[in-house]
């Protein structure tokens, strides 16, 4: 929190995520050249056809599978890596995660007992995984935070550990299931790694209005973290209704978190490091660091899960197997290069 | 200015202050003391409005601080905590300035009228070459001032202090309280700059620093106030030797009151 300097931040992590939007819808199977992109893209938009694209493969390939892809994946990093800032801010731990509070194994368990369901692979069919995962998630932290709860207050440690307990429960039930059903066992374990991005413009309009809720309202509750830094009692006596701040900030956590778990399978890593790099770089003023991490997230899923769809082509690697793969040596480099004792 | 009425407070089943009654003037400085255990913090946090009451009503300004919202207790009351739980990464100017906190939105936007006051406190604090620190790196004695100066920020009528002499060495002891007195106690040209005495109320342990620099001295033990005066009256052989279980002697020497164990402890040797 000691940086003056706020619009250089913002700046740099913008210009990193347009980068890595525009490299995200240039490279796969296919490869469209930069040049190319610009006159397939503008021409469409100009509703005359070009001699770049003339049986308009491109613009199907960008149209209906990069750019939504491209849109799934910034808002399900920014969603990861701003509840992850948000949680560290919250549990004042530097350990915390969006999977803290039993999110990712509510999400599993919902999305596997879709899964076993077998629904049918028309649209509606095909979000009901999704749908199934951010139920599980919703209503496994609401039974957490129910049973963590004294009186009117959730104690911290009550939660956490709350969390861990209904999570290896939850588990612990996908488990058992998965062991029972043999055909469907490779799909829920893509599932769980993270390797579940759904593609198509269909699942991005349903994820749309929960991310711009959960988003704009984890931007806004900065101030607040900042103050219950000093602990909920000097929060309370510095004027915050800490009660209220901590379930805003855990439904908005949750709704963000859930939300990209249920299109995009669990990946983790991302909330857990982004707000700690952002941290090491630019302080820990949460008005600045949810915004950021927010940013950094998103560029950090679009290039990772560029690795994962070019590494081994045709083929996909689950992006959430990338992410830490590449992230925590990243990690590792920006905590030894900024010698930092007390950046927490 | 503070209205303390027949109040008792306690943690689940185990009341700890009863039946506690105290008025104190404005401008004055109370020092609370007892032995360990006797409900000093538990005072301190009930009269913040932190511990709810079981009985009896809190009254600053005139208003019951219980039927009121935190962001407006954090207007009349400011608190300089015994357990300095910080963020290690904000720089101290960033501390003072979430003594603002009670007069802003949830976005936190400073105006200048908030700078101003946080600039002042800084200054009062003798804070402002260190502003930019980050309070890791500030000594204890500074890291107390930091927390008086973002209690100063608050700009509230009442500031109550947990101990705050603790952990610190006799120079910034004294330093710290000259400070506590001089707030309460403005001089005449602070005074016509508008400057509102503080009522403070400290917990302390220290009895010889607080015959000099308190003006109403609360004795608690067993969580019911012993004794309530000057500190002339309080600081009294007698009464302190059967609060703190231990033969005391107050000795006036040279317009000093000093109070030390009767006997001089054997040597161990």
């Amino acid at each position: 929190m000691r940086k003056k300097n706020t619009f250089s931040p913002f700046l740099i992590l913008t210009l990193i995520l347009i980068t890595s939007a525009l490299l995200s819808i240039a490279v796969g199977s296919v490869f469209i050249p930069l040049p190319t992109l610009w006159e397939v893209v503008t021409s469409a938009l100009r509703g005359t056809a070009t001699a770049l694209d003339a049986d308009g493969v491109y613009l199907k390939i960008l149209g209906d599978l990069r750019l939504p892809r491209m849109l799934m994946l910034t808002l399900v990093g920014a969603a990861l890596a701003g509840s992850g800032g948000a949680y560290q801010g919250l549990f004042r731990n530097p350990l915390a995660d969006p999977f803290l509070i039993g999110v990712s194994s509510g999400a599993g368990l919902g999305a596997v007992l879709a899964m076993l369901a077998r629904s049918p692979h028309t649209q509606s069919g095909l979000l009901s995984v999704p749908l199934a995962a951010f139920c599980g998630a919703m209503l496994t932290v609401l039974i957490v935070t129910l049973l963590a709860r004294v009186g009117r207050t959730v104690p911290t440690t009550n939660l956490i550990l709350a969390g861990v307990a209904v999570s290896s429960f939850a588990s612990a039930v996908t488990s058992a299931l998965m062991i029972h059903s043999t055909g469907e066992l490779r799909r829920a374990l893509v599932w769980l790694m993270g390797g579940a991005i759904m593609t198509g413009w269909s699942p991005v309009l349903a994820v749309l209005p929960f991310m711009l809720i959960a988003l704009t309202g984890l931007v806004l509750i900065g101030h607040p973290l900042n103050v219950l830094q000093f602990g909920e009692e000097q929060a309370l006596q510095l004027g915050i209704r800490v009660q209220r701040a901590r379930w805003v900030t855990i439904a908005l956590a949750t709704l963000a978190t859930a939300a990209a778990v249920a299109f995009a399978g669990i990946i983790g890593f991302v909330g857990l490091v982004v707000p700690h790099i952002i941290r090491l770089l630019w302080g820990s003023d949460y008005r600045r660091l949810i915004p950021l991490s927010m940013l950094g997230g998103a560029s950090l899923l679009l290039l990772t899960d560029m690795a994962a769809r070019s590494l081994i082509a045709p083929q996909e690697i689950p992006v959430g197997i990338i992410t830490a793969l590449l992230g925590a040596p990243f990690f590792l480099w920006v905590l030894k290069l900024s010698k930092a004792q007390n950046y927490w | 200015m503070l209205e303390v009425n027949t109040i008792s407070a306690g943690y689940n089943h185990k009341p700890i202050l009863e039946n506690i009654s105290l008025q104190l003037a404005e401008g004055s400085v109370l020092a609370l003391i007892g032995p360990n255990g006797s409900g000093k913090t538990t005072f301190i946090r009930a009269i913040s409005g932190v511990l709810p009451l079981r009985a009896g009503s809190v009254k600053v300004a005139g208003q019951d601080i219980n039927s009121i919202s935190p962001q407006q207790r954090a207007r009349i009351i400011a608190v300089v905590p015994q357990a300095r739980s910080f963020p290690a990464a904000f720089s101290a100017e960033e501390v003072v300035a979430l003594g603002r906190t009670p007069y802003l939105n949830w976005l936190g936007k400073v105006i200048v009228n908030d700078m101003v006051i946080i600039e002042d406190a800084l200054e009062k604090m003798d804070l402002l070459a260190l502003r930019s620190r980050a309070v890791s790196e500030l000594s204890g004695g500074e890291q107390q001032r930091l927390f008086l100066a973002r209690a100063l920020a608050q700009g509230s009528p009442l500031l109550l202090m947990d101990e705050p002499t603790t952990h610190l060495d006799l120079q910034y002891q004294v330093s710290l309280m000259q400070r506590i007195h001089q707030l309460a106690h403005p001089s005449k040209e602070e005074l016509k700059n508008g400057m509102q005495p503080k009522t403070v109320v400290i917990a302390i342990h220290d009895l010889n620093l607080i015959s000099r620099y308190a003006d109403r001295v609360g004795l608690l033990v067993g969580g019911r106030l012993a004794a309530l005066g000057k500190p002339e009256e309080v600081i009294n052989a007698d009464l302190l030797s059967s609060a703190y279980n231990l033969p005391l002697e107050v000795i006036h020497e040279r317009g000093f009151t000093l109070v030390m164990p009767s006997h001089p402890p054997e040597r161990i040797n």
